[in-house]
C-alpha cells in the first residue's frame, strides 16, 4: 500500500480524492447508503491520519497555518509596527518555513502527503491594524503550538520521530517567548502557559484542530484518528 | 555494566582533565543496574555512547540532578544574601518552576522503585568545586551580568539534556507527557534569560561557544546541525533545498531546531556544577 491514508478507501475513490487535490480525505459521507447506485462520494473533512506520520502531519498543518500568518503580517506590517520587531516576526517566518518544508519532505518520504495545495488558509476573521493585534495573534498562535506539542509528545512510538517532536517544540517554546516578551515583560511562563505543577499546558490534536479550522478553507482538518486524551 | 562505572568510564574516555566528576558521581550512592540496551540520545551520541545502558531509573535520576541544580540556582539567587537587582520578579517564577519540577522527579523516582539520593554540593562558578577551574566568575549572586550567563548555560543545557531522555520513556507515556512538557517549559525560561542577555531567543548555529566561549562551547556543540531525519535510517540536508540553498539561510535552518544532548555533555555539565 503506498499511502496509509487510503488504507481503507478502495481505488476508485482514491482516483476521485486525487484528482480532487485532497488526497487525505478519508472521511467519506455517502449521500445513499444502501442504494447500489452509490454517489460520487463527497470528502468533508482532511483526515490528518493516525499514528506517529498523522502527528507529524498534524504538526505540519500546524506549521502551514502559522506561516500563512506571518507572511501576511510581514508583507503588509501595521505602521505601529516599530522595524526591530517586524525583523523578529520575519525571523519567525523563516523558521516556520524551514520547519514546514522539511516536515513535508518527511511526510512524502514515508508515502505521506506533503504540502497541500488544495487548502485556503485565510486570516481575514482577524483584525491585524495594529502592533498589538498582530502580536496578540502572534502569541495565540505560538502558545497554541506549544500546547500542541506538549500534548503530542507522548503519543509517538518511534523515537526518531519522538525526536524530531522534541526538536520543534522547544523552538515553538522560544518563539511564544520572544512574542510573549514582546507584549508584555515577565510573561514569558504565566499561568496561561505553564500550570500549577510547573508543567507546560497541554491541548488535544481536536482541540488545537479547532483552533486552526478557523483559518483553513474549503475542508476542514480533521483529528478524528489521532489520539485525543 | 553498572552505571556508576559506567560515567566514570564516560567522564575518563570522553572528557579529561575534569575529574572531580568523579567524586560527584560517586555521591549518587546508589548501583544502579543497567541492563537495558537503550539507545541514549539520538542521531548526536557517538556510536560508543549509544551503545552503553542505563536504566530509566538511572535517567529519571539524571533529570532529578538537573532540576536540583536550577531549584538550588534560583533559590541562592532569591537568597538574603544575593543581589540581584530588577530581576526578583522573574527569579520568583523561575524557582517556583524548578521547585515543582524537582518535586514531581522525585515523585517519580519513588514510585518507580528507586530512592532519592543525598544532593551533591553545588558549585556556581562551574569549576566543579575546584576554584581553578571555575569557568564564572565568583560574583554569581551579586552580578547579574554573570548570573544571567550562568542562567543561560543551565536552562539552554537543560532543554538539550531533557531531549536525550526522552527515547528512554516512549513507553511510558505517563513519565514521557511530563518530561515533554517540563522540557518546554525550560525552553521558554532559556528564551527568556537569553532576552534578557539581549541574545536572541533562539540558539544560532554554535551560539559563539555561548557566554564564555572556549569554556562553554559545549553546551552548543552540534547545535549548527542542518540534518535532519526523514525516516529511522535517512536524513535530509535542509540546506539542499532549492529554498534554502543560500549561504543566509544556513543559520535559520540551524536555528529553527534545538538538538538533545549527548549523554556525555549532560554529565558534563553536572560535573562542572556539582562535585
Amino acid at each position: 500500500m503506498p499511502n496509509a491514508s487510503f488504507s481503507s478507501v478502495e481505488p476508485a475513490r482514491r482516483r476521485f480524492l486525487r484528482s480532487a487535490g485532497t488526497a487525505v480525505a478519508a472521511s467519506l459521507v455517502l449521500a445513499a447508503c444502501g442504494d447500489d447506485n452509490t454517489p460520487t462520494p463527497v470528502p468533508t473533512v482532511l483526515s490528518l491520519g493516525s499514528g506517529d506520520m498523522g502527528l507529524l502531519s498534524y504538526f505540519l498543518r500546524l506549521k502551514q497555518v502559522q506561516a500563512a500568518f506571518y507572511e501576511k503580517v510581514t508583507t503588509a506590517p501595521p505602521a505601529s509596527l516599530p522595524a526591530a520587531e517586524l525583523d523578529l516576526l520575519k525571523e519567525i517566518l523563516l523558521h516556520k518555513q524551514i520547519q514546514r518544508d522539511y516536515l513535508a519532505n518527511l511526510l512524502s518520504q514515508n508515502s505521506q502527503n506533503g504540502l497541500l495545495t488544495g487548502v485556503e488558509i485565510s486570516f481575514s476573521s482577524l483584525s491585524l491594524t495594529t502592533r498589538a493585534e498582530v502580536l496578540e495573534a502572534a502569541r495565540k498562535f505560538e502558545d497554541l503550538g506549544v500546547a500542541a506539542m506538549n500534548g503530542a509528545g507522548k503519543y509517538f512510538s518511534s523515537t526518531t520521530f519522538l525526536a524530531v517532536a522534541s526538536r520543534l517544540a522547544s523552538v515553538e517554546a522560544r518563539h511564544a517567548t520572544a512574542v510573549r516578551d514582546l507584549i508584555q515583560p515577565s510573561s514569558f511562563a504565566a499561568s496561561d502557559v505553564v500550570d500549577a505543577e510547573g508543567l507546560g499546558v497541554s491541548s488535544t490534536p481536536t482541540a488545537v484542530v479547532t483552533e486552526l479550522n478557523k483559518y483553513v478553507s474549503p475542508l476542514p482538518f480533521s483529528a478524528a484518528s489521532l489520539p485525543n486524551s | 555494566m553498572n552505571f556508576l562505572t559506567f560515567l566514570d568510564a564516560l567522564g575518563e574516555a570522553d572528557t579529561p582533565g575534569t575529574l572531580p566528576r568523579r567524586a560527584t558521581l560517586h555521591q549518587l550512592g546508589r548501583a544502579a543496574a543497567a541492563a537495558l540496551p537503550l539507545a541514549v540520545g539520538t542521531a548526536l551520541a557517538t556510536p560508543a555512547v549509544a551503545q552503553r545502558a542505563g536504566t530509566p531509573l538511572d535517567f529519571l535520576l539524571l533529570a532529578l540532578r538537573l532540576e536540583w541544580l536550577e531549584r538550588e540556582f534560583y533559590t541562592r539567587a532569591t537568597s538574603a544574601s544575593a543581589n540581584l537587582p530588577g530581576l526578583s520578579a522573574d527569579l520568583q517564577v523561575l524557582k517556583g518552576h524548578e521547585t515543582l519540577h524537582a518535586t514531581k522527579l522525585e515523585g517519580f523516582v519513588r514510585a518507580s522503585g528507586g530512592t532519592v539520593p543525598a544532593q551533591p554540593n553545588y558549585d556556581f562558578t562551574a569549576g566543579g568545586g575546584d576554584p581553578t577551574k571555575a569557568i564564572f566568575a565568583t560574583d554569581v549572586f551579586t552580578n547579574p551580568v554573570t548570573f544571567l550567563s550562568v542562567a543561560q548555560v543551565l536552562e539552554d543545557a537543560g532543554v538539550r539534556a531533557y531531549k536525550a531522555l526522552f527515547s528512554t520513556f516512549i513507553t511510558d507515556r505517563t513519565i514521557l507527557d511530563v518530561l515533554v512538557r517540563i522540557h518546554t517549559v525550560e525552553a521558554r525560561h532559556a528564551a527568556h534569560i537569553r532576552k534578557l542577555r539581549n541574545q536572541k531567543a533562539w540558539v544560532s548555529k554554535l551560539d559563539g561557544g555561548g557566554p564564555v566561549p572556549g569554556k562553554t562551547d559545549f553546551v552548543y556543540a552540534g547545535e549548527d546541525n542542518v540534518k535532519q531525519p526523514t525516516t529511522a535510517t535517512a536524513t535530509l540536508d535542509i540546506t539542499t533545498l532549492d529554498a534554502y540553498k543560500d549561504a543566509a539561510k544556513l543559520a535559520p535552518v540551524t536555528e529553527a531546531f534545538d538538538e538533545a544532548f549527548a549523554s556525555t555533555s549532560v554529565q558534563q555539565l553536572l560535573g562542572l556544577f556539582t562535585y
